[in-house]
């Protein structure tokens, strides 16, 4: 009977939970599923979702939200594949020794709260995957049984009303019971999510710009996409010098793949290089977007530069070897024929002597 | 259960009666209708009538189970979503193979589209099978003869002429998982529109319908700083013929009016009605009568200084290029957390010293793509 009691109260409080997020007048920043349940060695993804006051025809446009999380669990990864932000002031973060995870996005044009007829919840803004502590050996294991993870309350929102007006958020937690034994299987939702994601970010295009009073009035690129499964993971960038300079193509063989958000300040000023994004998501799947350069907007690199150079020198060093050889062979060939010419005379002068001897 | 008889008893001795003389005296004419639950019979008004039953969740339509005020308790098939039963989908039945499963986990790509045999539950094995196009598809009203935008998840998508009736269509191919699709246009004086927003599931392979949008109406006034006492004509363009609702503040004055056959609409106020302050205004459209009434989101809101200084609007095109979009995001982010420096127009977009998130909102909120 008490057991009985004890089920139907955990019901009634876990429906409660649920229930407050969408029925109060006010939007409200929750994390979901409220309860959980997380055996040794499993994982459990936690969403944060948003509710807007939909009665009072309110969207909102951007949040910045940090989370708390005790030390009994671990977060392990992070994703935004299913997030209704698409632009990101600051992707999401774990902090392992604040035990935080912090993230500020977007929405363009702000989320008015659930279309009638949607097939699913489509209000999380980002998903968080945590993993219990797993077994301990020789004792000393944390006596806890659960794990509460909170949004802080210096989590802001704000409507999409053109002035930036904060909004009045409702802060709801959740609760992981946190069992020592290991589960009948080993469960790792997120695991199963990133095997099966095959399909590569969203197709995308990457903008070249010139700062004009920011940017140090440098070239700079903008890129962004979205990846609806597993979510973006990272942006690398790579600067492919051109090739039309046939074999002096300096510094082409060490052009690599280098870690970068949007904006990036392209490191090759000249714009004489092929510009490549790759975008990779949560299972390493990718999408690279190429930008080549307008060849009206093209300067002298430094290299092309060097190449010019190169070449003028090594012309000059070829004629002059060239002038050089002719002086050289040219003064050869005089002595040779001022040696044979005195030779002859030399010649000369003695079968003229002799003819005089001879008579 | 005792409680349930009390209720039948006073329904069937005092409220039967009552009906009974009301008919007699002419006075009115009530139909009323009893029903019995508990009475394991399923009477007008039930769903259900079962003794012993108490709702709890089900993953089947047959294993439904019947609540003590005779109507089903939550189940997979009953076309609601309950995530608090993980449900991850529910499209009202317990067949496999159309995106939905039997037991209300959403099938991934390649397990079989729109009922047909597919079947299989592993999405590794989706890529290879051809599930047709992923499509949106927008029906929805809004001005007559205007150009209506559409931007999904931040980039535009195309563009459609709006009929005369302010009627439009559109289609365009998608990705299947979360989606925004935002709405815009400008209207016959050249007002933009507030961008309609909307936010769903998409799912791969079908073609996910919107189905009744409103443009919310454009509103502009001639000038926002106005002398107390002052009459202003607020004006704007809605549906052809439809009734449309002006808020002052915070609805704590509304005001109806009818929009012409063209859409447009204009409303006289007189500002002495208002304090000496700044005000807010904003309208939306209503269409049909109650209770087929149907009513738009709310339109951009404007300032009205009535009395008082004050600047309406707040510039975010931070390269004077005619968009708001990711370049002006890109500029607004490399003054981040800064005074914007010599920024012109000021990436310090509400000018109160920091480039921060209020910015980052205000430009989202004028977002064109």
């Amino acid at each position: 009977m008490k057991q009985m009691f004890v089920r139907v109260f955990y019901l009634a409080t876990v429906a409660l939970l649920f229930i407050v997020p969408s029925s109060v007048q006010a939007a409200s920043l929750y994390i979901d599923p409220p309860f959980s349940t997380l055996f040794s060695g499993d994982s459990v993804t936690l969403a944060v979702r948003l509710d807007t006051d939909e009665a009072a025809g309110e969207c909102i446009n951007a949040v910045d939200a940090k989370i708390t999380y005790p030390a009994n669990v671990e977060p392990v990864d992070i994703s935004i594949g299913k997030s209704i932000f698409n632009i990101w002031v600051e992707q999401p973060k774990i902090n392992k020794q604040e035990r935080t995870i912090t993230f500020a996005g977007g929405i363009p044009n702000g989320y008015c709260g659930r279309v009638s007829g949607d097939p699913r919840l489509t209000n999380t803004l980002v998903e968080v995957v945590f993993r219990s502590p797993g077994f301990t050996i020789g004792g000393g294991s944390s006596d806890s049984s659960e794990a509460v993870v909170t949004l802080s309350d210096e989590s802001t929102a704000y409507l999409n009303d053109g002035r930036g007006t904060k909004v009045s958020l409702a802060l709801y937690p959740a609760k992981i019971s946190l069992e020592k034994g290991a589960g009948s299987a080993l469960v790792n939702q997120w695991q199963e999510e990133v095997d099966a994601d095959v399909v590569p970010p969203e197709d995308f295009s990457i903008l070249l710009q010139k700062g004009e009073g920011n940017f140090s009035n440098k070239y700079y690129i903008i890129f962004n996409t979205t990846d609806k499964q597993t979510g973006v993971d990272q942006y690398q960038v790579m600067e492919e010098p051109l090739t039309q300079f046939g074999t002096f193509q300096w510094g082409r063989a060490d052009a690599p793949w280098v870690e970068a958000r949007s904006p990036y300040v392209l490191k090759d000023q000249s714009l004489n290089s092929i510009v490549r994004v790759k975008a990779i998501d949560k299972a390493g799947n990718e999408y690279v977007a190429t930008l080549i350069p307008d060849g009206s907007m093209r300067t002298l690199s430094s290299s092309q530069i060097l190449t010019v150079a190169l070449t003028v020198v090594s012309l000059v060093v070829l004629l002059a070897v060239g002038f050089i050889s002719w002086r050289v062979i040219r003064n050869r060939r005089k002595e040779r024929i001022n040696t044979d010419d005195d030779y002859e005379n030399d010649e000369t002068a003695t079968s003229d002597d002799n003819e005089i001897h001879n008579d | 259960m005792r409680n349930y008889l009390y209720l039948l008893f006073l329904f069937v001795f005092v409220a039967v009666p009552l009906a009974s003389f009301a008919q007699s005296t002419n006075i009115a004419t009530t139909t009323l209708t009893i029903s019995i639950c508990g009475n394991e019979i399923v009477d007008g008004g039930e769903e259900c009538d079962v003794l012993g039953e108490t709702g709890v969740y089900s993953q089947t339509i047959a294993g439904r189970q019947c609540t003590a005020s005779c109507n089903f308790g939550p189940y997979c098939g009953d076309g609601i979503l309950q995530t608090a039963f993980a449900e991850e989908c529910d499209d009202g039945n317990n067949d496999n193979g159309d995106f939905c499963s039997a037991i209300c986990k959403i099938e991934p790509a390649g397990s079989g589209g729109g009922g047909s045999s597919g079947g299989g539950t592993s999405g590794r094995g989706g890529s290879t099978v051809d599930l047709g196009d992923t499509i949106i598809n927008v029906i929805g009203r809004g001005y007559p003869l205007r150009t209506i935008n559409f931007l999904l998840d931040t980039e535009s998508v195309g563009t459609v002429r709006s009929d005369s009736s302010g009627r439009f269509e559109f289609s365009t191919n998608a990705s299947p998982g979360t989606a925004t699709l935002g709405i815009w246009t400008t209207d016959v004086d050249g007002t933009r529109s507030i961008t309609l927003n909307n936010t769903f599931d998409v799912t791969q392979g079908a073609i996910t319908n919107l189905n009744g949008i409103i443009l919310p109406p454009t509103i502009s006034v001639p000038n926002p700083n106005v002398n107390p006492g002052d009459t202003i004509l607020i004006s704007g363009q809605s549906i052809p013929s439809s009734r449309v609702e002006v808020h002052v503040d915070n609805s704590t004055i509304v005001e109806t009016v009818t929009a012409g056959t063209d859409g447009k609409w204009s409303l006289s106020f007189d500002t002495s009605r208002v304090s000496v302050a700044q005000h807010t205004l904003r309208a939306r459209t209503l269409t049909g009568n109650p209770p087929l009434r149907t009513e738009s989101s709310f339109s951009t809101s404007i300032q009205l200084f009535v009395g008082v200084d004050g600047q309406a609007t707040l510039p975010s095109d931070l390269n004077r290029d005619g968009f708001i979009n990711l370049i002006d995001f890109s500029i607004l982010i490399f003054w981040w957390q800064t005074n914007g420096g010599d920024s012109d127009p000021p990436a310090d977009i509400n000018q109160n010293g920091r480039v921060s998130l209020e910015d980052f909102s205000i430009l989202l909120f004028n977002w064109t793509g």
